[in-house]
């Protein structure tokens, strides 16, 4: 069965009203990413930017920074994953922590830029099996701890439908540097997203369906 | 200009027919058998391993498979007159991460130092070869040719 679940929960108790983003009215806004939920997805360009089986939760907390246009987003996640088609012979998993940081900014009451740093440390793990009809399987077990620092930059256009609800499409760009820097390439960077194993960049297209809240007094 | 784009397409095309990818799976060393006329079927009744598993005959020959699991393999070739003759094939293996399209592959070597076959044969030579330069499309050789 293919799945991918992911969730995107608010943080509360952080400094000041924590929102799912904040626009120039100071309304808040809740959102889920409906590109990570659709199951249809992992099964594009033959799973080579998509994983089998997922589990990412973020917990993104936006301060706000003073001004009614920017602030302050910390989002600490962790991701447990499986991507057996990516590479040949390895049933590869993916599981770790992410911590991301930095500054949205509303351009108006439409468009939002922003920009932080991405860490992550996870493990990848898995099994290759070299087939052996006659003398048996060899199964050689893969285990490596990395370390992920990427610089991310992003752009997101809000639509609303109605008083409340709206689409946000964000357009997402990662340069990113590993530790140890081993082969195989890292698949898959908690937090970055799917690497194309070549160039150390990723990229992406998220699409996140919301609902803005009341503001509040 | 247009021969020249044509012969490259040409060599282009030849080397994507090569095998791209190093074994994934068992390598198996094909038999050559060099009779004084008939193919190996007309000469061997069986070939099979130490513990009596029968190694099929196909495309007019036999191929052994070679254990990634140990640094030898022994077959035994049991001739129509009932003779019994025996060949062990030595060899080094080496695994690594060939790329995210092969995955894991196994290279399989001549042992180091030390003859790659021992046989009751009158004559037996192994090849372990990775590249054919002058035989577009062949890659991953692996033969043994006897002399019985």
């Amino acid at each position: 069965m293919k799945y991918v679940l992911f969730l995107n929960l608010l943080l509360w108790g952080l400094a000041g009203p924590t929102v799912q983003a904040q626009d120039t009215t100071r309304r808040v806004l809740l959102g889920i990413d409906l590109s990570k939920n659709v199951p249809a997805l992992p099964f594009l360009n033959n799973y080579r930017y998509f994983f089998e089986r997922g589990f990412l939760v973020e917990f993104p907390a936006y301060v706000p920074l003073g001004t009614s246009r920017s602030s302050l987003k910390i989002t600490p996640g962790y991701c447990n994953i499986a991507a057996n088609p990516v590479y040949r012979n390895l049933d590869y998993h993916n599981r770790g922590f992410l911590l991301k940081a930095g500054v949205d900014y509303f351009r108006s009451r439409r468009i939002s830029v922003g920009g932080g740093i991405n860490a992550a440390a996870y493990d990848e793990f898995g099994t290759f099996v070299l087939s052996g009809p006659f003398f048996g399987d060899l199964r050689m077990p893969f285990r490596r701890r990395v370390f992920g620092l990427g610089l991310e930059g992003h752009w997101a256009r809000w639509w609303y439908l109605g008083p409340r609800f709206f689409i946000s499409p964000e357009l997402r760009f990662v340069i990113y540097a590993m530790w140890p820097g081993k082969s195989p390439e890292p698949y898959y960077i908690p937090g970055m997203g799917a690497t194309s194993r070549d160039m150390p960049f990723t990229g992406g297209l998220s699409v996140r369906f919301g609902y803005a809240v009341a503001e509040r007094r | 200009m247009r021969y020249f784009l044509i012969f490259l397409l040409a060599v282009n095309w030849c080397l994507g027919c090569k095998d791209p990818c190093l074994p994934s799976k068992e390598p198996q060393v094909k038999v050559i058998v060099e009779w004084q006329g008939g193919p190996a079927s007309d000469g061997f009744r069986k070939v099979y391993a130490p513990d009596g598993w029968e190694v099929p005959f196909r495309e007019n020959t036999y191929f052994l498979p070679v254990s990634l699991h140990a640094d030898s393999v022994t077959y035994f070739f049991e001739g129509v007159t009932g003779k019994v003759d025996t060949l062990t094939i030595l060899y080094t293996r080496r695994f690594f991460f060939e790329s995210e399209q092969c995955g894991m592959v196994a290279e399989i070597e001549n042992a180091g130092g030390q003859r790659s076959v021992r046989t009751t044969f009158q004559q037996a030579n192994v090849v372990f070869s990775l590249n054919e330069p002058l035989e577009v499309g062949r890659r991953n050789i692996y033969e043994v040719r006897i002399i019985p």
